[in-house]
């Protein structure tokens, strides 16, 4: 039944969205210790297309998941509109749809079998033969540089690392859309950069991916868009890059003996600075249109007289950025 | 190397790395089973002389007979602790698991699954089954018993249908429960349910008798059994129910089954999430996450209640017994000491039938000399060398010249071999070296001492009683370990 729904599939054209949500609303609904109850989820608008990755990050991971699992037909929602590769959403809930590779915790890996064996086990229905099959997911393992997996037993392997091992699979299906839902996991720089090039395998096919996790850094790796949900609505979302430099604010960080003294000074000195104070670390923030230079802090500091142990230009990540947005600066 | 695994060869080697290991251990089970058949079949020929020969001749025939029974029981027993051991990986709990999920995702079709799982698990068991039936046979042989081929394809037969009722009730229940400990329970409870059945079938009657396990039709007679058809039924039906909903389920993402509900980070305490703005918070069903963990108190279902008592119960039974074996050391007829007025005898004799069987339980009220005895009245007594014996009382002798009682009377033994030697074993005992008068037995306590005598008694009414005491947490935490779900 499944081979005929996936025959019947027709591929859409290059320039379709492959998710289309529209003042979204979930069923779900916070209530509050004072009886007051509010929409998990409100108003979402989400655009995905052909060839784009997006990373959903959220400060509560409930509601990333649940944005996912309505997304990928697990979950009804509210109000709204979702269009699931330009063809609407499947009334019933739950069905496993071709089109649409649904990646949880939920989604539990056979113990007894090594990666490998795990790939080679999955795609055993394949026409393929075993040897070519085998040298095609061996080139997939060393394409991914997740070849160090390969003969580890999956009851060895950690979450994060079943869940890439979750994601090979998507990748060597034909689902249009993968949605992996990983919002409590960390993943390490190894793991996200296999990620990375499975994404780079589903997106050059024309396909998308939809990834909501907590872990900015993997988030930034892997995707090409980034949307931030917070308390129930997307806040910003567009390009990574755009995002990281529209929101990631921080141009400089000093460690100081007493860096509250060295703020102090600073933020006399040039009171367009905007300095804060994390633990022995002294944050800049520079929001002008022409950007304070090394040059001019180091003339800054001459000026104030303090001393630092260490001088850094930071770089803008989605991490930051994200903490900018959570924590009410720059809206 | 190349990996060719299927899903049909997945599920042959059940939970185990490698096929060659699960081929191995399928095959020494099955010895295993064997081998334990005919442990038990010796440890019951000690009990011969007691009261298992009556309620159950056919445990301890000199015939492949009595071992392949004993066979056919262990076997049903071994298949239910497997299933409820290996669950996870021989029912379709991981279709509720999404294990399946991605081989439906990459083109597999679900009804294939369902079939193919169904096909393995039957094959798988039966494998282990007839290498266990082989093998009880093969050891059997060196006791050089007459081989009688008639019964032995019919009880072959017999037990292979009870393994694949079991294999198919216990895939179709695991299609609707998803808890994985309550799950297990019900394996054992459809276990104990499939062998009372058989005994309300009158199953067990036909089983029994060796001249109607001849013919294989017998089972198949409505008039002296409806187990079969009953069986062959549920058998069907569960394929049916198996194939339907596990296609079904196979074609669904199914919500991971949650030990707790997943926590808000970021919300006031007390916070939850409802399903939806109509749902009541009281109701836990309602509930989606939460932002305080609840504090679970220690829930005691039926489930562990009904094992907890049951572990103690097995406990105590087996500390009462090695007690009372103890006691009736030192209560013994030699010592002349007694409980409570009570001395018990392990009566290893035939001499008394029928009031006192052998290898019965006989209990003697303890007499001080005054006590009055009657004709009739089953004596312990020391005899003249000061030997234990036991005789029943003839009469009084009295003086051949004046008539009166002398203070002596007149034992002898209740069963002769030969009528003709009747008498012979009659003695006069003086009234003072009576102590003691019979006043009950017990057969099965007799013949519970008798096996608790054994080697292989002693093993279990000490061993796994200590065992299970002593090492209590241990056991506990790897049952645990065992029900919850791998990550």
């Amino acid at each position: 039944m499944v081979r005929r729904r996936r025959a019947a599939f027709l591929p859409p054209n290059p320039k379709t969205y492959i998710v289309q949500a529209t003042k979204l609303t979930s069923k779900e609904v916070y209530a509050y210790p004072d009886g007051r109850k509010e929409t998990v989820l409100r108003g979402i608008n989400l655009e995905i297309r052909r060839g784009e990755c997006w990373g959903i990050v959220s400060n509560e991971p409930f509601e990333s998941e649940l944005l996912l699992e309505i997304v990928g037909s697990v979950r009804p929602y509210g109000e709204g509109r979702c269009i699931l590769v330009e063809r609407g959403m499947m009334r019933r809930k739950r069905a496993i749809l071709p089109h649409v590779f649904f990646i949880s915790d939920g989604v539990s890996l056979p113990t007894n079998m090594n990666t490998l064996e795990y790939l080679m086990y999955v795609t055993s229905h394949s026409k393929l033969a075993a040897q070519p099959r085998q040298a095609v997911i061996l080139k997939l393992l060393l394409s991914s540089n997740l070849y160090y997996l390969t003969l580890v037993p999956i009851k060895y392997l950690s979450r994060a690392e079943k869940a890439a091992v979750c994601l090979m699979t998507a990748s060597l299906s034909g689902a249009l859309l993968v949605i992996f839902s990983v919002a409590g996991l960390k993943f390490d720089e190894r793991l996200s950069g296999g990620i990375r090039k499975l994404s780079d395998i589903i997106t050059n096919r024309g396909g998308a991916m939809l990834i909501g996790s907590g872990d900015c850094d993997m988030v930034q790796t892997v995707c090409s868009h980034a949307a931030f949900l917070l308390d129930g609505e997307l806040t910003h979302h567009g390009a990574v890059n755009e995002v990281m430099s529209y929101l990631d604010k921080r141009a400089f960080i000093l460690r100081s003996r007493n860096p509250q003294r060295l703020a102090t000074a600073l933020q006399a000195a040039e009171p367009a600075l905007d300095v804060r104070v994390y633990g022995e670390e002294v944050h800049l923030y520079d929001d002008r249109s022409e950007p304070i230079t090394e040059a001019e802090l180091l003339a800054l500091l001459l000026h104030t007289g303090e001393t630092v142990e260490s001088l850094q230009k930071s770089t803008k990540t989605l991490g930051n950025a994200f903490k900018e947005v959570v924590s009410g600066h720059d809206l | 190397m190349i990996y060719d695994t299927n899903f049909i060869r997945k599920e042959f080697r059940n939970a185990y790395m490698q096929q060659q290991v699960s081929r191995k251990r399928q095959f020494f089970l099955g010895i295993f089973l064997g081998l334990l058949t005919f442990a038990i079949y010796f440890s019951l020929q000690t009990l011969k002389e007691s009261v298992i020969n009556d309620v159950a001749p056919f445990l301890l025939l000199s015939s492949y007979f009595s071992t392949l029974y004993i066979y056919l029981f262990l076997s049903l027993m071994f298949n239910i602790i497997y299933y409820i051991s290996n669950y996870e990986y021989m029912t379709f709990i991981e279709v509720m698991h999404n294990r399946w999920y991605t081989l439906v995702q990459l083109g597999y079709p679900p009804l294939k699954l369902v079939g193919s799982k169904i096909i393995a698990r039957i094959i798988s068991q039966a494998a282990i089954y007839s290498i266990g039936y082989i093998a009880t046979i093969f050891i059997s042989s060196f006791l050089k018993f007459p081989l009688v081929l008639d019964y032995l394809l019919t009880m072959y037969l017999m037990g292979l249908i009870d393994i694949v009722l079991l294999a198919m009730v216990s895939l179709t229940a695991s299609l609707y429960m998803r808890d994985l400990l309550n799950a297990r329970y019900l394996v054992g409870m459809l276990g104990i349910m499939l062998v009372a059945f058989k005994f309300l079938s009158n199953y067990y009657s036909i089983l029994e008798n060796r001249s109607l396990m001849v013919n294989v039709r017998n089972m198949f007679d409505w008039s002296q059994s409806f187990y079969m058809y009953i069986a062959m039924a549920c058998i069907l039906f569960c394929v049916v129910i198996c194939l339907v909903r596990g296609r079904q389920l196979a074609q669904l993402f199914n919500p991971p089954m949650l030990q707790t509900l997943p926590l808000l980070t970021q919300k006031p305490s007390g916070t939850v999430v409802l399903i939806s703005a109509d749902a009541d918070r009281k109701n836990i069903r309602s509930l989606e996450a939460q932002s305080t963990p609840t504090r679970y108190a220690k829930k005691w279902s039926i489930a562990t209640v009904v094992t907890s008592i049951l572990i103690i119960t097995l406990i105590a039974s087996m500390l009462l017994i090695n007690v009372a074996v103890l006691a009736f050391g030192y209560a013994s007829p030699e010592k002349e000491t007694s409980i409570y007025g009570i001395v018990p005898y392990v009566f290893q004799s035939s001499t008394m039938e029928p009031a006192i069987m052998n290898n019965d339980i006989a209990f003697f009220r303890k007499l001080d000399s005054q006590a009055t005895l009657s004709v009739g009245d089953v004596l312990l007594f020391k005899d003249m060398s000061g030997q234990v014996d036991v005789a029943s009382l003839v009469a009084f002798t009295t003086d051949e010249v004046t008539g009166e009682l002398t203070g002596q009377m007149k034992v002898d033994i209740l069963n002769y071999i030969d009528e003709r030697y009747r008498g012979v074993a009659a003695q006069v005992i003086d009234r003072s070296q009576v102590y003691g008068v019979h006043v009950s037995n017990n057969r099965w306590f007799g013949a519970i001492v008798l096996f608790a005598n054994t080697t292989l008694g002693r093993l279990v009414l000490l061993l796994i009683p200590t065992f299970l005491i002593f090492f209590y947490d241990p056991i506990i935490k790897m049952f645990r370990n065992l029900t919850e779900e791998k990550a």
